[in-house]
């Protein structure tokens, strides 16, 4: 049971408050039309999944409803950092 | 027995009160257990073990005991599966044996066949699945403990979320050290002290017979605990009887607390919770579990009164009862010692076996020595002598080897045997620190060759231990050890700098000094060497997994059972380990442990789920007119978490019957609906256009102010996930139906589009759907009708076209009508505030009246929307249905700039095949039969070929009409296809019926004007 | 050769004291190996009994990270059933099934597969609609189910409340009397000894921290305990499937989730058949020494961490009481969670990859014990050919490409 610092409440809360959303930086492609059946599949389908620290979305379902970002271990479930999109970009994904 | 001279702490011994055990009345006190006064009353037997079925004696007095495992009370307060030790006395109390002792059981009776019965027999028999499913069904009538429960819970459990700063697990001398050392020196900190008994104090309570400033220390302290617990905006909380039972992430940990072990907590009609679960989450855990005594091996190690010397103590002086008269003390560390001088105050005979050689002697061996007991150094224990019970020990001298391997037990039978007798047998082989609730969640153990036993992960973030569970066994030690981590703890919550720890004394009197516990490796391959006593795992069954190849801790638990219990092997884990480094021949430290898992003790379901149960299992929706249809008689349908009304049968009417006039009425005059359910999401912005032409299928950015649209809904696979009108109220303004289960799913995903790909559009998104109510009036009437309610608006047909919205006011209330239609019919959506909702219906239910206005429900909707072929989606689509299945390709916009959701997923292969199941009508031969709804349609060579989504009889055509999804069915319109009946309760038969269009009345719409 | 489990053999060990011979021999890796299994658990050991059986590749070892049977084989509540909706999930199911029936015997071990019926409870109309398009399918498809209804459940399980005045009431089941479960544990050792014994070697405590590629094609692995080569690699690591991948520069649509189950403490027989409940989310059956054995569902977040929230188990624990009052005194004993790999249609991967010589098993989300033996052999098969077996075929990876779902999800539920 996390205990999550939301970004835009300042707070830290009780997972029940959130839900998660998925693995984060799968940016919708800006010209769905222009890909591959592959490239498509990528982006539809095919995840990471990355043992260790991953950023993922969390919405603050019973809260401000804001979605934002967590680096949270997948292994130990430490909750490394949060951010509001925007603060962190893909590239810094690790 | 009772002692004579009783002085117990615990006891009320003015408060006498009678129970029944195995329908037998006994007499006990105030503050017992049932397991002390069983053995007050010179009770042997509780019990019978799980594979042998042999008679079990106590031999715990905590959570650890393995063997008395009862039932308590009859009926809704059936409790099975209780720890004889862990149940308080009360007056009434009947409880029954899990497995009678003293009645005849096949699996004692089968005595002479156990040899052939070794761990992993079952694996190597019954090899014949058909021999198997005979066999086990009476195999399985020999398993379990208790019966299971017969009746609904009589009680209530409640969960409370709890928060502190500090919680300190275990209220024994460290516990309640380190609570007031961090009360005393943070201003600030709040603590939650848990102690899984019913007193603070912990072990500490068996020294007041002897030691009277533990008494002292004790009041003290516990004084001084009070006042912070009883102050004002106090800071500490105590619970006791208290069990921290699961730790999970983040430090969330939830604690079960008893209020009553048996006894009815319903008092004067108010019914307080049996047992409370509380989830806390804490800063800093700290845990002063202190730690589990475990016996010693030896040859039929389980008869009755053989029991852990720390448990005798313990019953001794908390108690005051004992199981017998002559005792012989075994063990490896001072443990046995401490017992022996509490029986030699109480006149209690006994002799002290020592495996350990002479020499290098603590003070409590000495003390022993100068009162006279007989102590028997450098000799173990080879076989307890008795039936059922013990009434003597074989002894023998061991010789301690110089140098064995680190895995070899060092010690070796020496000299003949001789035999002591007694009538209680009271063993220690040191102690496990209790570490289990700090691996639940990500802490590793690692091995103490001291103590030879597993400890804590020496630093975690944010946890201490302290006390005996960090192997510190004398008092004042663990006292120092409790005051340091409270540093340590103050100093984590940034409320120290630093700490300085002091130093603890060297280590005297000490439990944890047990150098090798272990066994001479003679006894450990006799037969019936128990490990784990309530699964009758043996030293030898833990040998031959290891020669079978399950060398693994894991596998040889999992081969033999072991620790598989209700006392989770508590006690004899440690011993299995040990003996499996013995055959495996590796230190301890290698065969590791195996996994702790939660629950470190029992939890009940009941507690589990606290008040979620019955009605509050889920939240249940009504809409503001729910009462009216409960007035009319409504069968209700669930819909998601709502109760919609099904059909409103009249005069005994069955369901066909009352849908049959439902929509008769519809199609003739007049019908009303509330369809308040359907999910609303308010959309705001100078975007809301072009999100809606993002999120739907179709065109968006010239809807008219004023006017409304169907919307289809698809995920990026291309699938359908929802529909509904969208309503535009301004250019910046759009209000969007969605369906009434998918209401919550739709928005969360429309929330995360925004939020997190389209933040630059000005949207904004709000769930409306409990701010209105909607009621839909609808049939050929229905002008007529909003022309009475509604006086200022123009409902001609030219001036208020079908697919627009007017606001009016009903009845002086303002109003939203919607000229939408989800029958074919006229209809009008009107949508009031939520709360004016039962008024509308009720206003337009009177003025209805002149056109014999008729409610219905879901049933009927469904019946009048197949026979216009509108689809429901999550009904005639099942997530892998695209738009052009279900042949709406016309809803699919062509020129739209944004490349809309799911759209680049209609290009891929297998989206476009000609072979996809695509929705259809189907109007079998024989009118009258309406197909069962989920039938399977067959090609030629009996394989399906698509089934049948919807199926009614329509009142209105005379005939049944069907909606089906059919392999290339779009392409097989007229063709015969069979519809093919396979339950034999549905008739076997195959059904012939025609392809067609799924649109089967009013084919060219123009019933939804209405006959003006 | 081992020597054969029989009363004959029980008789004169229990007699003589004559030894057993291992059932799972410790192994350590050859240089080079014909193929290797990574992963111990049911589907891999089942993989390389199935390509030595009927195969005839025996030059096979299994590496495992741990123990074997210690992933989601040895955590799951072991139901074992056929009636899946889509005919390509359903045949592989039902092929796994007909498997099932005569694995005891197969591999002289007893697996304890235990036919007591499984129910697949229905609370609402959609539901029931689910359910009767189901059980047409399966019995159009050969596997034996029936839709019965409150009162025909009510007979069968007298201990379940089939009340209407419950929050979600018992409409309807279907059933599947083939169905039931088995002792997990014995699959997995049974599976392994009758391979070790056509000559796999079995090497646990042996962690693949790389995949050797070459030009395209497979090599070998590197292992904790040295590198081993191999022509061909077949990876069965549930939950940990991605992180395989990644070694050999791939992805999977994949994503791994905690799982949980719990047992109570044992009491006598009480619940003889398997009773399921997606809607109330919870499954629950009785095993053979006596505990209830109880499944929750996934936590919606990715985790490696074999643990998931508590929320999920208590939640689970209000379902089996909406559905089992009486056992609100039952206590739980022990609670725990497995990590599953999960597809997006949640069916499995039994694929070739890009990688020459490697394939993949993985993707069976919460439903894969049950699969067992069925996924092994056509593993087995898809690997020994280098050509999908024909039941794999529609399992292929390329779905996700081509769009070729078979979306076991079925109806997604409720709407209107």
């Amino acid at each position: 049971m996390f205990l999550i610092n939301c970004p835009y409440c300042k707070e830290s809360r009780d997972q029940n408050e959130f839900s998660p959303a998925g693995e984060a930086f799968i940016a919708r492609p800006q010209n769905p039309e222009a890909l591959t059946d592959e490239e498509w599949a990528d982006y539809v389908f095919y995840r990471t999944n990355h043992k260790g620290d991953h950023w993922e979305q969390w919405v603050h379902t019973s809260g401000c409803r804001k979605y934002f970002l967590v680096k949270r271990s997948t292994i130990s479930h430490e909750v490394k950092e949060v951010a509001t999109f925007g603060e962190v970009k893909g590239e810094s994904a690790s | 027995m009772r002692l004579e001279n009783r002085s117990s702490n615990l006891v009320d011994y003015t408060q006498p009160l009678s129970f029944l055990f195995n329908n037998k009345a006994y007499k006990g006190f105030k503050g017992e257990t049932l397991a002390s006064a069983l053995i007050a009353n010179d009770v042997l037997y509780f019990a019978r073990s799980f594979k042998y079925g042999r008679k079990r004696g106590i031999i715990g007095a905590g959570v650890e005991e393995p063997n008395a495992l009862v039932s308590l009370e009859i009926g809704g307060r059936y409790t099975p599966n209780m720890k004889a030790t862990e149940v308080m006395l009360y007056d009434g109390l009947s409880a029954v044996s899990s497995s009678n002792p003293n009645s005849i059981d096949f699996r004692a009776m089968i005595k002479p066949l156990h040899r052939f019965m070794p761990a992993g027999f079952y694996y190597k028999t019954f090899i014949k699945q058909k021999v198997w499913s005979i066999v086990e069904d009476r195999l399985r009538s020999l398993s379990g403990f208790s019966k299971a429960p017969s009746e609904t819970d009589e009680d209530v459990y409640d969960h409370i979320f709890q928060h502190a700063e500090v919680l300190v697990i275990g209220g024994g001398v460290a516990g309640m050290t380190v609570a007031l050392e961090v009360l005393t020196n943070s201003k600030t900190a709040r603590v939650i002290l848990v102690d899984e008994r019913m007193n603070l104090g912990g072990e500490l309570i068996n020294e007041f017979e002897t030691d009277q400033s533990s008494i002292q220390w004790y009041q003290e302290n516990i004084n001084k605990l009070r006042e912070y617990r009883d102050a004002e905006n106090a800071r500490l909380k105590i619970l006791t009887s208290s069990t921290a039972y699961a730790w999970y992430d983040h430090n969330y940990i939830e604690v079960l607390q008893t209020n009553a072990t048996g006894q009815s907590t319903s008092k004067d009609g108010v019914q307080s919770a049996r047992k409370i679960l509380h989830k806390i989450r804490t800063k800093e855990v700290i845990l002063a579990t202190g730690a589990h005594e475990r016996p010693m091996l030896f040859e039929t190690n389980d008869l009755a009164n053989i029991m852990l010397s720390q448990s005798v103590r313990r019953y001794l002086n908390e108690f005051n009862v004992i199981g017998g008269k002559e005792v012989v003390l075994y063990g490896n560390n001072d443990s046995i010692y401490s017992t022996a001088i509490d029986l030699n105050n109480h006149k209690i005979s006994c002799k002290v076996v020592d495996v350990r050689a002479p020499g290098n002697e603590s003070e409590v061996v000495i003390q022993v020595k100068n009162l006279g007991i007989q102590v028997l150094q450098g000799f173990a224990v080879i076989k307890a002598k008795g039936a059922s019970r013990v009434n003597g020990v074989e002894i023998s001298s061991v010789e301690n080897q110089a140098k064995p391997p680190q895995w070899k037990s060092k010690w070796r039978l020496a000299g003949d045997t001789q035999t002591l007798n007694c009538d209680l047998l009271a063993t220690s082989g040191g102690f496990n620190p209790v570490v289990h609730l700090d691996c639940h969640c990500g802490g590793k153990t690692y091995f103490d060759e001291n103590s030879q036993s597993f400890l804590a992960q020496k630093n975690r973030n944010n946890r201490q231990v302290c006390g005996s569970v960090n192997s510190i066994g004398f008092w004042q030690d663990a006292i120092i050890d409790a005051k340091n981590k409270a540093q340590s703890t103050l100093q984590s919550l940034g409320e120290l700098k630093e700490s300085s720890h002091q130093t603890l004394s060297n280590k005297c009197f000490n439990y944890f000094n047990v150098d090798q516990f272990f066994t001479p490796i003679e006894i450990l391959n006799k037969p019936k060497v128990f490990i784990d006593l309530q699964n009758d795992v043996t030293t030898l069954d833990i040998a031959l997994s290891i020669r079978e190849g399950y060398r693994s801790i894991e596998h040889i638990k999992r081969y033999t059972a072991m620790g598989f219990g209700t006392d989770q092997g508590k006690t004899g884990n440690i011993n299995g380990i040990a003996v499996a480094a013995e055959f495996l021949e590796v230190p301890m430290s290698e065969v590791g442990t195996t996994t702790f898992r939660p629950a470190y003790t029992g939890v009940d379901f009941g507690a589990m789920a606290g008040r979620e149960v019955g009605g509050f299992f889920d939240p249940q929706r009504y809409t503001t007119i729910h009462n009216s249809h409960v007035e009319s008689g409504a069968e209700f349908e669930v819909v998601g978490q709502w109760y919609r009304p099904w059909f409103y049968p009249k005069n005994g009417e069955d369901m066909h019957q009352a849908v049959n006039r439902e929509c008769r009425a519809v199609r003739s005059s007049l019908g009303m609906m509330d369809a308040s359910t359907l999910g609303k999401i308010d959309i705001q912005g100078k975007d809301a256009r072009e999100f809606l032409s993002r999120v739907y299928t179709n065109a968006w950015m010239k809807l008219a102010p004023g006017s409304c649209r169907y919307g289809l809904m698809c995920n990026e696979k291309g699938m359908i996930i929802d529909d509904g009108v969208s309503t535009c109220i301004n250019d910046n303004h759009f209000i969007m139906t969605t369906t009434t289960g998918g209401a919550a799913s739709v928005y969360a995903t429309l929330e995360m589009w925004l939020q997190t790909e389209w933040s630059h559009l000005d949207v904004h998104l709000s769930s409306v759907t409990d701010q209105f109510s909607t009621i839909a009036v609808v049939g050929p009437n229905a002008r007529k009708l909003m022309e009475v309610i509604c006086q200022d608006v123009a409902f001609e047909s030219k001036k208020f076209k079908f697919m627009q919205w007017r606001p009016g006011i009903i009845c002086g209330v303002k109003a939203r009508i919607m000229r939408i239609s989800f029958s074919g019919e006229l209809a009008y959506e009107i949508n009031v505030e939520a709360n004016y909702g039962r008024f509308i219906w009720d206003e337009v239910a009177r003025a209805g009246k002149e056109w014999n206005i008729t409610p219905y429900g879901t049933e009927s909707m469904h019946v009048l929307r197949a026979e216009k072929g509108y689809i429901i989606v999550g009904q005639d689509t099942d997530g892998s249905m695209t738009p052009m299945d279900v042949d709406m390709n016309w809803i699919l916009a062509k020129n739209k700039s944004f490349s809309y959701i799911g759209r680049r997923s209609f290009s891929i292969s297998a989206l476009n095949s000609k072979d996809r199941l695509q929705l259809v009508g189907l109007l079998t031969k024989d009118e009258q039969v309406v197909l069962p709804e989920g039938a399977h349609i067959i090609s030629n060579k009996g394989i399906s070929i698509g089934y049948v989504t919807s199926s009614y009889f329509s009142a209105t055509l005379g005939r049944s009409i069907a909606l089906a999804q059919l392999k290339g069915g779009l392409s097989k319109m007229s063709e015969i296809v069979l519809v093919k009946i396979v339950q034999e309760k549905q008739g076997l038969k195959e059904i012939p019926c025609e392809v067609s269009s799924s649109v089967f009345y009013d084919v060219n719409g123009i019933r939804v004007d209405g006959n003006e | 050769m081992q020597k054969k489990y029989s009363w004959y053999s029980l008789l004169k060990a229990g007699l003589s004291n004559q030894d057993w011979d291992k059932a799972i021999p410790l192994s350590k890796p050859k240089p080079k190996y014909d193929v290797i299994i990574i992963g111990g658990g049911g589907h891999g050991l089942a993989t390389a009994y199935y390509l030595a059986k009927e195969c005839g590749i025996t030059n096979v070892a299994v590496v495992e990270k741990g123990y074997i049977g210690g992933g989601n084989t040895g955590r799951n509540t072991t139901i074992i059933r056929s009636n899946y909706l889509r005919d390509e999930a359903s045949s592989l199911y039902e092929h796994s099934m007909s498997l099932w029936e005569g694995l005891s015997e197969d591999l002289n071990f007893n697996v304890m597969f235990s036919q007591r019926g499984v129910y697949n409870l229905g609370h609402t109309l959609q539901d029931m609609r689910d359910i009767e398009r189901r059980v047409n399918a399966n019995v159009l498809n050969g596997v034996d189910a029936v839709v019965v209804d409150h009162k025909e459940i009510k007979e069968q399980i007298p201990i379940i409340n089939t009340s209407k005045n419950v929050r979600y009431p018992i409409m309807g089941a279907s059933f599947q009397a083939r169905g039931g479960v088995a002792r997990h544990d014995g699959v997995a050792w049974g599976f392994a000894r009758a391979a070790a014994n056509l000559g796999v070697d079995i090497i646990q405590n042996c962690e693949v921290i790389d995949i050797e590629v070459e030009e395209g094609r497979v090599k070998g692995v590197k292992t904790t305990q040295g590198d081993i080569m191999a022509d061909r690699v077949g990876c069965v690591s549930a939950g940990h499937s991605s992180v395989i991948a990644k070694m050999a520069g791939l992805r999977l649509p994949v994503e791994s989730h905690p799982l949980q189950a719990f047992v109570s403490e044992a009491l006598k027989p009480i619940l003889h058949t398997v009773v399921m409940s997606n809607a109330v989310h919870g499954y629950v059956s009785q095993s053979d020494k006596g505990d209830l054995v109880i499944g929750a569902g996934i936590d919606g977040y990715n985790s490696y961490a074999q643990r998931g929230s508590a929320k999920i188990v208590e939640h689970c624990a209000a379902a089996i009481l909406e559905l089992f009052p009486i056992f609100s005194r039952v206590r739980m004993n022990r609670q725990w969670g497995g990590i599953v790999d999960v597809c997006p249609d949640a069916c499995p991967v039994i694929s070739p990859t890009k990688v020459e010589g490697l394939y993949f098993n993985c993707g069976w989300g919460t439903g894969g014990f049950k699969a067992t033996p069925g996924s092994g052999n056509v593993f087995a098969h898809t690997i020994a050919q280098d050509k999908q077996h024909d039941l794999a075929v529609p399992f292929h990876i390329d779905r996700f490409t081509t769009g070729a779902l078979i979306d076991e999800h079925g109806a997604a539920g409720v709407a209107h």
